[in-house]
């Protein structure tokens, strides 16, 4: 994975037009948003249109992007993931067979992320606020984050009425935030 | 914003609202809760994308990278145009209008143009207009005459070159060349120099610099 610097530096040099740049940074970053998006699309061809839009997108916002607001990898990954979302959302996609996916292969990695290519601490934070909400509620957002479950979908899951899951997903991301924002307060100095 | 807007915010960015529509603050919000969320996206496991994959960006960014450019490009000049000679003002305007009406219909034929503008912005000092169909460039000075005892010089430096190419010096009228050949994104300069151009073979005192723009 390629050090945050490095795609800092890429991402100043696209912002002025450096198509070299580009190409050097689609070949750091290109599988992990692949990875990214194909977790959500469930399809390869869905997840390569949805790559592409997510590459353009770089290409066109990289003058807008604040390494003061956030790391270059998650930034982009976060553009990966919405580009995927788009995607699914007009398209539709594939019906998940497997079933078996409650979201603990993205938990588990959480506490992990030394190795990530933007740094741990708020990996860590995240982990562990996600780790005191109640196991529906953090499953939820997991799964809705990283795959892309609708609350339709959500709801067939969990066989619970839409707007059920909605007050749980919301009771969920406001415990998330007030715990996210202690932790904050913490780490200051 | 109070905490059911933050929590609308965090629907958003989950995917189970729209974004399109958003306010500036509720963008914020927005983009927030993606950047809270984002170690999740860490998990990802990589995988190679097929190889046409970087082909299809390519064309895409190609396509569209000129007309982008010059947008950006037209707004930073139009600050600039006044006060320039009328043959520089007839091709700036037609750089605007270009600019204005962006192609719908591509044609075989692109037009690109260069305008080579003083690094303090006090003006311009060289049009060149490239008509690919021809292989015309049309250099077309637009500045004052350079102080007594020195001259002018022109210079090419293409994208990703390291070391600019001289194009002799700078004209007194229009002329049409041949022998320039430039893409989007090169970049033309000139330069102060003694008499007679650069004794090193590189610019002495760079002045002023513009990059090539499609404008179709």
């Amino acid at each position: 994975m390629p050090q945050a610097d490095d795609l800092d530096e890429l991402l100043l040099r696209i912002a002025r037009g450096d198509r070299a740049a580009f190409r050097a940074l689609y070949q750091s970053m290109s599988a992990k948003l692949f990875g990214v998006t194909l977790r959500i699309c469930r399809d390869k061809s869905i997840a390569e249109d949805a790559t592409q839009d997510a590459f353009v997108e770089i290409w066109r916002k990289a003058k807008d992007f604040d390494g003061a607001r956030g790391a270059p990898g998650a930034w982009m990954a976060v553009i990966a993931r919405n580009k995927a979302i788009d995607q699914i959302r007009k398209r539709g996609r594939a019906v998940l067979v497997t079933g078996g996916e409650d979201g603990a292969d993205v938990l588990d990695t959480l506490p992990d992320q030394k190795a990530a290519v933007d740094g741990g601490v708020a990996g860590l934070a995240l982990g562990q606020c996600l780790g005191r909400l109640a196991d529906r509620e953090k499953e939820m957002v997991v799964l809705a984050y990283c795959e892309g479950l609708s609350r339709e979908e959500l709801s067939e899951r969990y066989d619970a009425p839409v707007n059920t899951v909605k007050t749980w997903l919301r009771r969920g991301l406001a415990a998330l935030k007030a715990c996210l924002d202690g932790e904050e307060a913490r780490g200051r100095p | 914003m109070n905490a059911e807007e933050d929590l609308d915010a965090a629907e958003r960015a989950l995917g189970h609202a729209p974004r399109f529509g958003e306010k500036a603050d509720a963008r914020q919000a927005r983009e927030a809760w993606e950047a809270r969320l984002a170690p999740l996206l860490d998990a990802a496991e990589p995988v190679a994308p097929p190889d046409s994959l970087w082909q299809r960006i390519e064309t895409v960014i190609g396509a569209e990278s000129g007309q982008v450019i010059a947008l950006d490009q037209a707004r930073a000049q139009t600050r600039l145009w006044k006060g320039i000679s009328g043959v520089a003002l007839a091709a700036a305007a037609a750089l605007a209008i270009y600019v204005a009406v962006p192609a719908t219909t591509p044609t075989e034929a692109a037009q690109y143009v260069a305008v080579v503008t003083a690094d303090d912005g006090s003006g311009t000092g060289l049009i060149i207009q490239f008509d690919t169909a021809s292989g015309v460039a049309t250099v077309i000075p637009a500045g004052a005459s350079p102080p007594d005892g020195s001259s002018y010089e022109m210079w090419h430096l293409p994208q990703g070159a390291t070391q600019p190419v001289s194009l002799g010096l700078l004209p007194q009228d229009p002329v049409a060349r041949t022998t320039i050949t430039a893409g989007t994104g090169d970049l033309f300069a000139i330069s102060l120099e003694p008499p007679g151009g650069s004794p090193t073979g590189q610019p002495t005192q760079p002045l002023y610099h513009g990059t090539v723009v499609r404008v179709e």
